[in-house]
């Protein structure tokens, strides 16, 4: 798998052998990988391949552990994020870096403005520039306009104009369509193909391959931390890619879809909910003593399912039962109240408290406020023989319950977040990504606890990204794409390469969307 | 690929644009209505409120509150607040009057303005520089200038008795209009200007509304922070070289609450606590809207003490409307997004 | 998720030793208590006597009761700046209902009502989602307002009732103010709600960290209004002994109590950021702030520099605890 010899402009960015050690895992393993001015390379690969590390190396906010960076032929080392940027390499992520109360002109030109000789602002310049690199983007939005009052998709195309208008050369675009409806996504390609006639090199990150197909002339696919291949995408055909991503060649089934009989009672059952912005007419039902997995990558709305659950999201339309009664479900502790309780997905901001002890972060959620008055006190016995029962069950590595939480490792955090889901005595309990960070070993033992649970009366949903993950754990699996069910798996038919087909969106029947 | 062709009808029905464009119209026009009805019920309820005299007495203490205002506006854009405003205006209005006699005017007024500099740069050090939050800091610069000022006063009066003229910065007339009304208007042209024409401006909102992105555009934060506050500070300065005038005798237990009075007409005047814009027009007619409730009051011989109410029942009203005017505007970016 | 785990290591890191450096910053205030309190004595005759230091005890209750609730709500993440005016509403309370009511019905009518106040000060900030300073700057002159008018101006009442003034004179052994026990007993009660109830547990989350407090389902905003409540009732209830003491009260008679009290929390060493604080830190801080008071006073200088050093005190305080948070993290 060479890089492609025929063309002949010299590499605008070029990284070589470059490697990332995190402790415990290697990211990157020595990875080539060369970008060419004009072209609109995607970079594809499963979670957890690298290609979030290989971005953020790119953009400076990572070292590489080893490894060379080029730009323009020199090599260069990024000391900052801001430095990356002064390299001419601009980042575009979900988060944008405009300020909402400020204008579009005054965004682009943020940092460097013009100015007139006493100091004031040069409008005049500041318009002209502005609206030239704004028409060249076919971007129809006035100057004036506060960036706060634009759609997503706008906001989107603001950063782009910056990027121009700072002459960036490289223009790293992560995931830009998760947001954006059909008519953006257009015009978003539009004015990727009036980049690459400007020469400026796009690196794309999705996981689309309809998308990629579209707009990529080149593709690098990342498996393992380790470069698979770099090819011409005219020379591939979808399921190449596929094929490249997962390592081996996707089996297809038939009629994946299938309605089951809603003949047992449901713990919870959910009706043609919509979360506005997020998902659109979801229905399933979850049945006592079943795990079901739910599975979708980044923008399916598999994130915002379980918070809607949770009460943390609005649904807008449909409803959801609870042993056959309508609960409304708007706030957390609503959702407590009728025994559900959820797992977080990102446990350093809406996990943990860094500021209490191991013990109290697991039992944080095992008594509810205020509930009983023999309860106010906290029996520090009976604590202790809780924590420990869970310290055994899972495996949990503290110096001793008092510790602070934020000594452990990534690892025991989870456990702990784990536990704790465990002991909130809810009955329903909605888990996302219940093994990030654990070693190979625990993660067994978590699956192990998460099936002997459902089999004691819980009724479970396991959230992840993490696809052998739900293979291994689920009864059944929800598979979720932009937003809408793709399908809902039986036992047997729960395989990765079934549930890939499915979150990556292609029908296993053969459809187009 | 449509991801959500119903939500497309949503957007159609719902435009973002236009009605958050509503409510920053109203935000303008809510304070001047409010305060043209105000002005209105006063003449009618208050005999003797339509006056000349009172009429001016009424602009002068408004012009007062509103420079400081102002300059708190400024530092709300900021994201930021300062709570040692009432104590830099008695410390200035004492250090205006100490100098008048030794000095002439024009120097005796830069001193004030270098006190309240200093300060303020000082507040903007500690801020940025030791990364201490701002409330707390300038509370506890608040106390410190207090005391500075009582001790400096030993607890007395300061009179000004020599360079009488000073009072004319009170007292007199350019074109019809108070002086002191004059300096307000100047001290807000150059805010607006500064805030709206000015990369510094630019920047501070920068700072207020999105940190990120302006620790990203390459925006130097602490010289920002050190510089609004130093602003702030003069702004203060100017209130209490006015306060002095306005007085011509001054002592270290003036100013207090006057903080409250600043924050409270940014924030009517439609600034929000969020940070990233300050409406200073708002501001001015905030501070004109409350000087006149108090003109008003005094006239109808309501006790003094019911204004503290007023005034305390309008900042959290005020505040109120700042949190559902941004809840509104979330919810209505979410159900657009 | 790999760029969190980089930017975080430190934090999930293994924790260094205690250096000496370290352990002064963390015990501070209690060493800056013991060498002032060994310096002024030895320097000054009169510092050292029983009466002194009986007044001390004394003074530092005052600060000191208020301060007890106070830092629960720090620890919740909120400020209350509104104390002072809440205090003076109350007192003027107690004067009003002294003749009529007698002495315990009305101290438990004035925490009653102190308690109320700061309900009323909970719901302002989490109902109506106002930044607790603000919110409560704000609502300080409401309360300063209201006793303003009751009092029809700052008129001073005499609140003479031997069996009540007893409260603020009197002391046991004779040397141990009443308030002083009282603030011992407050001390002793905050540290058992703090450190040993479920909801000193929730006060401490919320505090950490709100999202996760949210996401855990914890009740937020009722955990927040209680943590008001009970400042209103910690700040009643310093409002008695102050009345009794002073035998009488006005609508200024704690000009200036919100600073102090804020001020000892923070010198006590409880973090501005929330979810942990130290209730001995403050018993500590208000002492501490008592004896330099009362230094001020022996050594003649004049009572204003009390501002300036209260301020600057609180200042320092807070460069200290930004030192510690350097130094543990590194």
């Amino acid at each position: 798998m060479g890089i492609d010899q025929k063309s002949h402009p010299e590499p605008i960015l070029s990284l070589t052998g470059i490697s990332k050690q995190f402790p415990g895992v290697r990211a990157l393993d020595n990875v080539d990988f060369t970008l060419l001015p004009g072209e609109v390379h995607a970079l594809m690969g499963e979670n957890g391949a690298g290609k979030s590390t290989l971005i953020n190396i790119i953009s400076g906010l990572l070292h590489p552990t080893s490894g060379k960076i080029c730009v323009a032929g020199e090599e260069v080392v990024f000391a900052s994020a801001i430095q990356a940027q002064k390299t001419g390499i601009s980042t575009i992520t979900q988060e944008f870096n405009l300020v909402p109360q400020l204008t579009v002109a005054e965004n682009i030109f943020l940092g460097r403005e013009p100015t007139v000789r006493i100091g004031l602002l040069n409008w005049r310049k500041i318009k002209h520039q502005a609206s030239d690199v704004l028409s060249e983007l076919g971007l129809n939005v006035p100057l004036g306009q506060r960036v706060s009052y634009l759609s997503v998709g706008d906001r989107q195309l603001v950063e782009i104009a910056k990027a121009l208008s700072m002459e960036f050369r490289i223009i790293t675009m992560d995931e830009p369509t998760a947001a954006l409806n059909a008519a953006e996504v257009a015009r978003l390609f539009e004015i990727i193909e009036k980049l690459k006639r400007r020469g400026i090199a796009v690196l794309y990150v999705s996981h689309r391959l309809r998308e990629i197909f579209r707009i990529a002339d080149r593709v690098t696919v990342l498996r393992d931390g380790k470069r698979v291949s770099t090819r011409r995408l005219d020379e591939l055909a979808e399921d190449d890619v596929v094929t490249m991503m997962l390592g081996r060649a996707l089996k297809k089934e038939a009629a994946i879809y299938q309605k089951i009989p809603v003949s047992e009672k449901a713990a919870l059952s959910v009706k043609n909910i919509t979360v506005p912005g997020f998902l659109a007419n979801v229905s399933f039902d979850l049945r006592v003593g079943e795990v079901m997995g739910c599975a979708g990558l980044v923008g399916s709305g598999r994130y915002e399912l379980t918070r809607a659950l949770f009460g943390l999201l609005r649904i807008s339309v449909g409803e959801v039962e609870i042993n056959g009664q309508p609960v409304p479900l708007t706030s957390s502790s609503d959702a407590i109240r009728y025994g559900i309780y959820m797992l977080p997905e990102e446990r350093k901001i809406e996990g943990i408290f860094p500021d209490l002890t191991v013990r109290e972060n697991l039992l944080i959620s095992a008594k509810r406020l205020f509930r009983r008055l023999s309860e106010l006190l906290i029996n520090a016995n009976e604590e202790e023989k809780q924590y420990q029962g869970m310290r055994n069950s899972l495996d949990i590595r503290a110096s001793s319950s008092g510790q602070k939480i934020i000594k452990l490792s990534g690892g025991n955090q989870q456990k702990v977040m784990l536990g704790r889901a465990l002991m909130s005595n809810s009955r329903i309990l909605l888990l996302n990504e219940p093994t990030r960070g654990v070693d190979v070993g625990t993660r067994v033992e978590i699956h192990a606890a998460i099936r002997k649970l459902a089999q004691s009366g819980y009724a479970i949903i396991v959230s992840s990204s993490d696809i052998p993950e739900l293979v291994s754990v689920s009864d059944r699996c929800l598979v979720l794409s932009a937003g809408r069910m793709k399908g809902l798996l039986d036992r047997a038919q729960i395989n990765e390469d079934n549930v890939t087909a499915l979150a990556i969106g292609q029908e296993i029947t053969g459809d187009s969307q | 690929m449509s991801n959500f062709p119903e939500l497309l009808n949503f957007r159609a029905i719902f435009s973002v644009s236009n009605a958050t464009r509503f409510i920053q119209v109203a935000e303008s026009l809510g304070v001047f209505a409010l305060l043209m009805i105000v002005v209105i019920g006063a003449s009618i309820i208050a005999p003797g409120f339509f006056t000349y005299t009172n009429l001016t007495n009424t602009l002068i203490t408004a012009s007062i509150t509103a420079v400081t205002g102002l300059g708190m506006t400024f530092a709300i854009a900021m994201g930021g607040f300062d709570l040692s405003v009432g104590s830099v205006q008695v410390l200035t209005a004492i250090v205006v009057a100490s100098l008048l006699s030794v000095v002439d005017p024009p120097l005796a007024i830069l001193g004030a303005l270098l006190t309240g500099l200093a300060v303020g740069l000082l507040n903007g050090v500690l801020i940025s520089k030791l990364g201490l939050p701002a409330f707390v800091v300038t509370f506890g610069m608040m106390s410190i200038v207090r005391g500075v000022a009582l001790l400096v006063t030993q607890g007395q009066s300061v009179m000004i008795t020599k360079h009488i003229e000073f009072g004319l910065l009170n007292n007199g007339k350019i074109l019809g209009l108070p002086v002191p009304f004059i300096i307000m208007m100047i001290v807000f042209v150059v805010l607006s200007v500064l805030l709206k024409h000015t990369p510094f401006g630019r920047h501070a909102c920068a700072i207020g509304g999105n940190r990120g992105a302006a620790i990203v555009s390459g925006i130097n934060i602490d010289r920002v922070t050190i510089a609004v506050f130093g602003l702030v500070g003069v702004t203060a300065a100017i209130s209490g070289v006015m306060l002095s005038s306005q007085l011509m005798i001054v002592d270290a237990t003036l100013g207090t609450g006057f903080e409250l009075q600043a924050i409270t007409v940014s924030v009517l005047g439609g600034t929000s606590l969020s940070g990233g814009h300050g409406n200073l027009v708002g501001t001015v007619f905030a501070a004109l809207l409350l000087a006149t409730i108090a003109s008003a009051l005094n006239i109808l011989k309501v006790i003094s003490f019911y204004q503290y109410l007023a005034l305390g029942m309008l900042l959290i009203f005020a505040l109120a409307i700042d949190t559902a005017r941004r809840a509104f505007i979330a919810r209505s970016l979410l159900s657009h997004a | 998720m790999e760029l969190s785990e980089t930017a975080n290591r430190k934090i999930d890191g293994p924790s260094h030793g205690i250096s000496v450096l370290s352990f002064l910053t963390r015990y501070y205030i209690q060493s800056l208590l013991a060498i002032s309190v060994v310096i002024l004595g030895v320097v000054n005759p009169y510092f050292r006597t029983v009466a002194n230091l009986e007044n001390i005890l004394l003074q530092a209750s005052f600060a000191g009761i208020g301060a007890a609730g106070m830092t629960l709500l720090i620890v919740s993440g909120a400020f209350d700046l509104s104390v002072a005016g809440l205090l003076g509403l109350c007192g003027v309370l107690i004067s009003e209902l002294l003749p009529s009511l007698g002495v315990v019905l009305t101290v438990v009518t004035a925490l009653f009502f102190g308690v109320l106040l700061g309900l009323l000060n909970g719901l302002v900030v989490t109902k109506l989602r106002i930044p607790a300073f603000i919110a409560t700057l704000g609502m300080m002159n409401i309360y300063l307002a209201l006793a303003f008018i009751w009092t029809q101006g700052s008129r001073v009442i005499s609140v003479s009732d031997p069996g009540f003034n007893i409260l603020g004179t009197g002391s046991l052994f004779g040397v141990l103010p009443i308030p002083f026990l009282v603030m011992i007993i407050a001390y002793l009660v905050c540290y058992g709600i703090l450190n040993r109830s479920v909801y000193g547990r929730c006060l401490r989350a919320v505090g950490s960290s709100e999202i996760a407090a949210r996401t855990a389902g914890l009740p937020v905003d009722l955990i927040r209004i209680l943590a008001f409540a009970i400042v209103g009732g910690c700040t009643a209830l310093a409002g008695v002994f102050l009345s009794a003491e002073l035998s009488s009260a006005s609508a200024i008679m704690a000009t200036g109590y919100e600073l102090t009290v804020i001020a000892v929390v923070v010198i006590g060493g409880t973090s501005l950021k929330g979810g942990e604080g130290t209730l001995f830190g403050s018993f500590t801080g208000a002492l501490f702030f008592a004896v330099i008071s009362s230094a001020l006073n022996i050594l003649n200088v004049a009572a204003y520099w009390q501002y300036v050093v209260t301020g600057i005190f609180l200042i320092s305080a807070l460069g200290v605890q930004a030192l510690r948070s350097y130094i543990l993290v590194e």
